[in-house]
């Protein structure tokens, strides 16, 4: 037991799927663990589907029990994991657009709404607080994928501006002009609508 | 004279404390006299706090249980010459997780290569999901099926559905209200039909898992 909390919290990301890679199978459940959250966030932001980003955040992890090889040590791993997680929250979000089929049954927001009911806190925060989130997701559903990811990373996941360069492939500077635009675009689109926590 | 479209583009390293002396200096004598940047340089850092607390996600019950699914599936096809795949021996999370596990159903080749601790269901239980589903589409051997079993109702609906080697086929199902009694023991299902129980979700938490202890 005390060797399972270990593995859990001390041994770094990168000796993990070095264990991997050499067919320890425990070491992936550990990894599983620590980053399905941070992706589903992240996904969940992306595409603005529960559902969605659960695929999404499992088809990561097969390709990463399937991959485990194609991982090299000169990176950082969790730089790895989310360039995998956000190229195929990009190639979904391009499929859904070819089919033209989003609905706001495939928004995933009754789930959430029922979520944070059951939190427990009064009724008006709460319909306030889930309003507020479905206005803010609205406004991220419409942005551009580029502008997106950039401010789900910074803002949301709270990633530094490197990370954000090293998981997009893109120079600091680059993510730097386009965070502050991501914002503009972002703002101005809720500028018109009241609020409740801003 | 730099205008508000220059200074605009500096508000998100000032939000972020990157910007040099000589810049900020620059844009702290704009904002005095510009109330339009000004508001919209506090708009941005409304929307910052906002984004930062948005509430966050977790992963459903039957998240790690269909990643197991999937995996193998995987080492089924891929890696045949494997005799063993340690998946039950995996503590993955709590007893509840356990129970749950328990509830994964799996039928034929792929119950008796990998999931041995896990339990079958009823021929009958079996037919139930799959008229139910063939009054949406036709199902062919190799779906997986999630249901959400209502305790305190008695009820089960189906939730969603997909070919096991094409999540793309994965359909939403809407018809609820079933009644839970049509799946009396799930054991001794048919051959080469997994099915996928999903004893809760993140909307019913009233469901209580571990009654499904079959
Ligand atoms: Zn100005």
């Amino acid at each position: 037991m005390s060797e399972h909390s270990k593995l859990q919290s001390e041994i770094t990301d990168e000796e993990l799927i070095r264990r991997f890679q050499e067919d320890d199978f425990s070491a992936y459940t550990v990894i599983v663990n620590r980053y399905k959250d941070q992706l589903l966030n992240f996904a969940y932001r992306f595409l603005g589907s529960f559902e969605e980003a659960e695929d999404i955040v499992q088809e990561t992890f097969l390709r990463l029990y399937r991959n485990k090889h194609a991982y090299r040590q000169i990176a950082k791993f969790s730089t790895w994991i989310y360039t995998i997680a956000g190229n195929l929250a990009k190639t979904e979000l391009r499929k859904r657009k070819r089919r033209k089929v989003m609905s706001i049954s495939d928004m995933g927001y009754e789930d959430r709404e029922l979520e944070i009911r059951d939190e427990g806190a009064n009724t008006e925060q709460v319909a306030n607080s889930a309003l507020t989130e479905k206005i803010i997701q609205r406004a991220i559903d419409e942005l551009p994928s580029r502008f997106k990811e950039v401010i789900i990373l910074r803002d949301i996941q709270e990633l530094s501006y490197e990370e954000v360069g090293s998981i997009l492939k893109i120079p600091l500077g680059t993510v730097k002009s386009r965070v502050n635009r991501a914002r503009l675009k972002l703002q101005s689109k809720l500028r018109d609508i009241k609020m409740p926590s801003l | 004279m730099k205008n508000c479209d220059y200074y605009r583009t500096l508000f998100s390293d000032y939000i972020d404390a990157e910007l040099d002396a000589p810049a900020l200096s620059a844009l702290k004598a704009h904002l005095d006299g510009c109330a339009a940047c000004a508001q919209s340089l506090r708009d941005m850092q409304a929307v910052k706090s906002s984004l930062a607390s948005l509430p966050p996600v977790k992963t459903s019950e039957s998240f790690d249980l269909l990643l197991q699914a999937r995996l193998r599936r995987e080492t089924r096809q891929t890696a045949k010459s494997r005799r063993f795949f340690p998946f039950f021996e995996l503590n993955w999370r709590t007893p509840a997780y356990a129970a749950a596990a328990l509830c994964l159903i799996f039928f034929g080749s792929l119950l008796q290569r990998f999931a041995s601790s896990s339990y079958s269901a009823t021929s009958s239980d079996t037919a139930t999901l799959l008229n139910a589903l063939r009054n949406d589409i036709a199902v062919e051997p190799g779906y997986m099926v999630f249901v959400e079993l209502d305790t305190v109702n008695n009820r089960y609906r189906i939730i969603n559905y997909a070919a096991i080697d094409n999540m793309d086929s994965r359909k939403e199902f809407q018809r609820t209200g079933d009644d839970m009694r049509a799946l009396p023991n799930l054991r001794d299902a048919p051959q080469n039909e997994p099915v996928l129980i999903r004893t809760s979700s993140q909307s019913r938490p009233r469901v209580r898992q571990a009654e499904f202890i079959f």
